[in-house]
């Protein structure tokens, strides 16, 4: 039998029947909130979007950062075991929609069991332990259920997102005290409890649940822990915080006064950096940087401390320009304020001193936005040499939402791969695709656009010349002329879809769901309100935060006592 | 009551120290912005350029047949003499035989010893010629056919294991890759890397770690280095220079190298003092090769070399110190003490140096916003920051 678990198979497992019992736990109805202000209770009463089919509650598996990030949260930041998660399958455009289609097999569980195991070592480690347990054993050499189910109940409420069932804290408290007992120590047999709490099921799986919504006959709503645990992961990329569930647990959240409260203080949170950061990773691809290897005779300057660093820049740079300037989103791929660290400088050749600066590029630079930083350069290029085709793709597809068509399998590289070939510049190469028909549909709209980025090399280096020609970097952009990747930089600044494909990103990360035409209306509401916040994306995670499309969706009520349960989208791979 | 006037001084300078700092970095923070510097330009730049020390090895010719240089043998190790000096025959003591030889290794005496050291044999032997003449023990480059190569070193250790095939390279590099005792030249007065009449090169300790290419083992150009003026201010030596064709020449100075060894913690960094050093490097914007020539200090050259090596370096390597040392004093060629005796010895090092952008403290980077500096692990903190 395979060992591979699907999430299904999982809900029909305890989990299941804890998320019900905790959709039916949270109708318990809200708490009103007066304390909410009045500036954030006009904005929510602006909000008037379209109706909509909403986003399903969905089961999804956590991600390596959403993990440590939680674990900085609940034990502290210096708890931070160096792992790795198994890849997920990118969707539309993101890997946060296939977190949803993954499954869990036995080498992950090992992965899983091996991290909590860590971790819980660390937690009950002499200089680390106060912090996490609060309560003394009376006699440290012995169980202690008492002093156990303080802890245990703080951990699993924070890990499971939700309050831990009696009977489930009992057994968490039995295997702590039965293991304290055997081991002749209280700490060694509380982290056998953690360990178990952190590769549990419910803390390793995101599993929303619905119920009806009282004031919308006929719609489903997430339940309040759900709601809280879908804003958390998609602003904080964290599991939601003790305010978060206190919030949930009192019905504070939802509540419109109660939500917008909650949403403008998590908008105002640092936290927000790792949400935002989480975000643009998943959008830019990044994921490819921790893998990403250059041809070390072609450019020795790239190592992978700089494939690291370059990754780090660029999302540096977003969470400056967004958050911190609160600026448009549009000048992120026109501004030449970044920032350098030692590895970056040397190879832009740079000037530069220990740790990162913040750098502002000359308006003489061929350096504006992201586009020219080395992270959209050297990853959307061959290990050695740039590809025009590769970073016009990139530029479509993760920019733009514009998806391009695969190459035909019989696709002929002969012309391209011949190193003696009379063809000196990436140009003179690619246009041998223009002469072919089968190759030109796709090409001219990938190629024009990459080409105005060949004054970089695969490395991302700035150079002014190939093989002694020198290069030309013209082109449009859908119409729009340009002669250097700088005029490319500001065709892309104002192209239409530049704002409505972050919407739709932004939207499908939120809510976990792959958008389709039913989200037609909502998607124009939103990028209307991107809009009029003047391209704020920080107005715009709030715009998404509060909708109704977030938490609410249309579908016949299941019968009285019943609970609406995410159910796993089948894997199709 | 010693103990609490140092305390107080300590603490008195903890807080000067500090107040230093806050002063220094509430002036760079209001430093007004510098133009950022043109991407990709290496070469000379407002009239200065920097270069990183990568590599040194001392100038030790190798004939392609050792037995030409060293006909009877290279030299015995520490094990090897101790036997030879200390033989298994009689009354032994711990004084009369450890302890003995710990003594002579580290206060060697004038005491002849009756082991064999083996010198170069020839007249070939690369360098330079420092004092501006042909003498008697002077070697003919092998490349050049110059004359007058003074490398006394060379004949002192050229048949020795440490000091041949490039073993002495192993360490010192090592440490400075690892931000380490970096050696950073500048050039200043600069109008020209292939001719100028008059330039300066001054020498310093830098901060920074080396940036190293994709495999590892070769160092790239544009990297920076911020400059040690503080703590490292004996490293700081200023030389007239000229440039011709290329090539770059100065005037002889003493110069402190940055030398110190982790293996010696409790007695302070063993620099190395060389006695009218000069450099002769060949210049262009990304490197600077060539000789670094002068007279070492016969003392901090050996102390150097038996602190920075431990007693299996030494072993295995061929280094005993008694005998060594007396080498080096029979062989030393300049700077003579009231007595008569020369306290250092003439030497050359093969140096390459990479291009590097020269932060001086205090000066903000060209280009940087003036928010300051923030170290990766502040990023860190800040990023992990809980409300």
């Amino acid at each position: 039998m395979s060992s591979k678990v699907r999430f299904s198979s999982l809900l029909r497992g305890s989990a299941i029947g804890l998320v019900a019992a905790f959709a039916l736990a949270s109708c318990s109805g809200p708490a009103g909130s007066d304390g909410a202000k009045t500036a954030a209770a006009k904005q929510v009463a602006a909000v008037a979007e379209p109706a909509s089919s909403g986003a399903e509650p969905r089961l999804r598996l956590i991600t390596r950062d959403q993990y440590l990030n939680t674990l900085a949260y609940v034990f502290g930041a210096d708890v931070r075991p160096d792992v790795e998660f198994a890849p997920v399958e990118r969707v539309d455009g993101l890997l946060r929609l296939g977190t949803s289609r993954a499954g869990v097999n036995d080498t992950q569980l090992e992965l899983y069991q091996k991290t909590a195991q860590f971790v819980a070592a660390q937690v009950i480690e002499p200089t680390r332990r106060n912090f996490v347990i609060t309560c003394k054993p009376a006699n440290e050499k012995a169980a202690d259920a008492a002093c156990a189910s303080q802890v245990l109940n703080r951990v699993g409420r924070l890990m499971f997102r939700r309050p831990l069932e009696k009977d489930k804290l009992a057994e968490l408290v039995s295997h702590a005290n039965s293991s304290a007992d055997k081991l002749g120590d209280f700490y060694a047999g509380l982290a056998v409890a953690i360990e178990e709490v952190l590769m549990s099921p419910k803390a390793m799986l995101i599993a929303e649940t619905a119920e009806p919504d009282p004031k919308n006959p006929g719609h489903m709503r997430l339940d309040g822990y759900s709601l809280a645990s879908r804003l958390s992961y998609f602003l904080w990329d964290a599991a939601p915080d003790e305010a978060l569930l206190k919030a949930a647990e009192t019905g504070e959240i939802q509540t419109e006064k109660g939500r917008a409260k909650i949403v403008d203080m998590m908008i105002a949170s640092p936290r927000l950096k790792d949400g935002l950061r989480a975000f643009f990773d998943d959008m830019y691809d990044f994921e490819k940087m921790t893998t990403l290897a250059k041809d070390a005779l072609v450019y020795p300057a790239f190592t992978g401390l700089t494939a690291e660093d370059a990754r780090e820049q660029t999302l540096r740079t977003v969470v400056d320009h967004l958050i911190t300037k609160k600026g448009d989103y549009r000048d992120l791929y026109t501004t030449r304020t970044t920032f350098l660290s030692p590895p970056l400088a040397a190879l832009y050749q740079l000037p530069t001193t220990k740790g990162w600066i913040e750098y502002q590029f000359p308006d003489s630079s061929p350096r504006a936005g992201v586009l020219t930083h080395i992270s959209f350069l050297a990853s959307h290029s061959h290990p050695g040499r740039s590809s025009p085709t590769l970073r016009g793709k990139a530029l479509r597809e993760l920019l733009l939402c514009q998806p391009v068509p695969r190459p035909p399998a019989n696709v002929d590289f002969s012309a391209l791969e011949n190193p003696k070939s009379e063809h000196k510049t990436q140009r003179d190469r690619v246009n041998f695709h223009l002469e072919n028909p089968v190759c030109a549909g796709c090409h001219r709209i990938t190629d024009p656009i990459g080409l105005a980025m060949e004054n970089f090399d695969g490395s991302g280096r700035y150079r002014t010349s190939e093989r002694g020609a020198t290069i030309d970097a013209s082109g449009n952009l859908d119409g729009k002329q340009y002669t250097n990747v700088v005029g490319l930089a500001a065709a892309l600044h104002d192209h239409p879809s530049l704002t409505s494909c972050l919407v739709k990103r932004v939207y499908a990360y939120g809510t976990g769901s792959q958008t389709t035409n039913d989200d037609a209306e909502m998607l124009k509401f939103l990028n209307a309100r991107f809009e009029q916040a003047g391209y704020r994306v920080p107005d715009l995670l709030r715009t998404v935060a509060l909708s109704k499309s977030f938490s609410e969706f249309k579908e016949a009520a299941p019968a009285a006592g019943e609970a609406k349960t995410a159910s796993a989208v089948p894997a199709t791979h | 009551m010693k103990h609490i006037i140092l305390s107080t001084q300590v603490s008195a300078f903890a807080v000067a120290a500090s107040l230093a700092l806050t002063a220094g970095s509430a002036s760079a923070q209001q430093a007004a912005a510098q133009p950022a510097a043109k991407e990709g330009a290496l070469g000379v730049q407002n009239r200065s350029i920097g270069y990183v020390m990568v590599f040194e090895n001392r100038s030790i010719y190798q004939a392609k047949d050792a037995k030409t240089q060293c006909p009877v043998a290279l030299n015995d190790g520490p094990p090897e003499q101790f036997k030879k000096l200390y033989p298994e025959n009689g009354e032994r003591t711990v004084e009369g035989t450890r302890l003995a030889w710990e003594g002579e290794l580290w206060n060697p005496t004038k005491k002849e010893l009756d082991v064999p050291y083996y010198e170069v044999q020839g007249k070939v032997g690369r360098g330079m010629n420092l004092d501006g003449k042909v003498g008697p023990n002077d070697y003919v480059d092998p490349d050049t056919g110059e004359k007058g190569i003074d490398n006394q070193i060379y004949r002192t250790v050229g048949c020795t294991f440490n000091y041949r095939d490039g073993q002495t390279s192993t360490l010192t590099p090592q440490w400075r890759r690892a931000a380490y005792n970096i050696f950073v030249i500048e050039l200043t007065d600069v109008d020209s890397l292939q001719n100028d009449d008059d330039v300066t090169v001054t020498t310093y300790r830098g901060n920074d770690r080396l940036i190293t290419d994709a495999t590892g083992n070769e160092y790239l150009p544009g990297g920076s280095q911020t400059l040690d003026t503080r703590w490292g201010k004996r490293y700081i030596t200023a030389f007239k220079g000229k440039i011709k064709d290329g090539v770059l020449t100065t005037e002889a100075k003493d110069l402190i190298m940055p030398a110190a060894s982790v293996y010696a913690p409790r007695d302070g960094a063993p620099d190395i003092l060389y006695r009218d050093m000069r450099f002769q490097l060949n210049l262009t914007d990304t490197q600077a090769n060539g000789y670094m020539g002068g007279y070492a200090d016969v003392w901090t050259w050996y102390y150097h070399s038996h602190k920075t090596r431990d007693s299996r370096h030494q072993a295995y390597g061929g280094t005993a110190g008694p005998t060594l040392y007396r080498a080096l004093m029979k062989n030393a060629d300049a700077f003579p003490d009231a007595n008569g005796q020369n306290t250092a010895i003439s030497t050359a090092l093969d140096v390459k140096f990479v291009h590097v952008f020269v932060q001086h403290p205090g000066a903000q980077v060209a280009g940087m916003v003036n928010h300051g500096t923030q170290s990766a692990e502040a990023a860190a903190t800040e990023a992990r920051t809980r409300e």
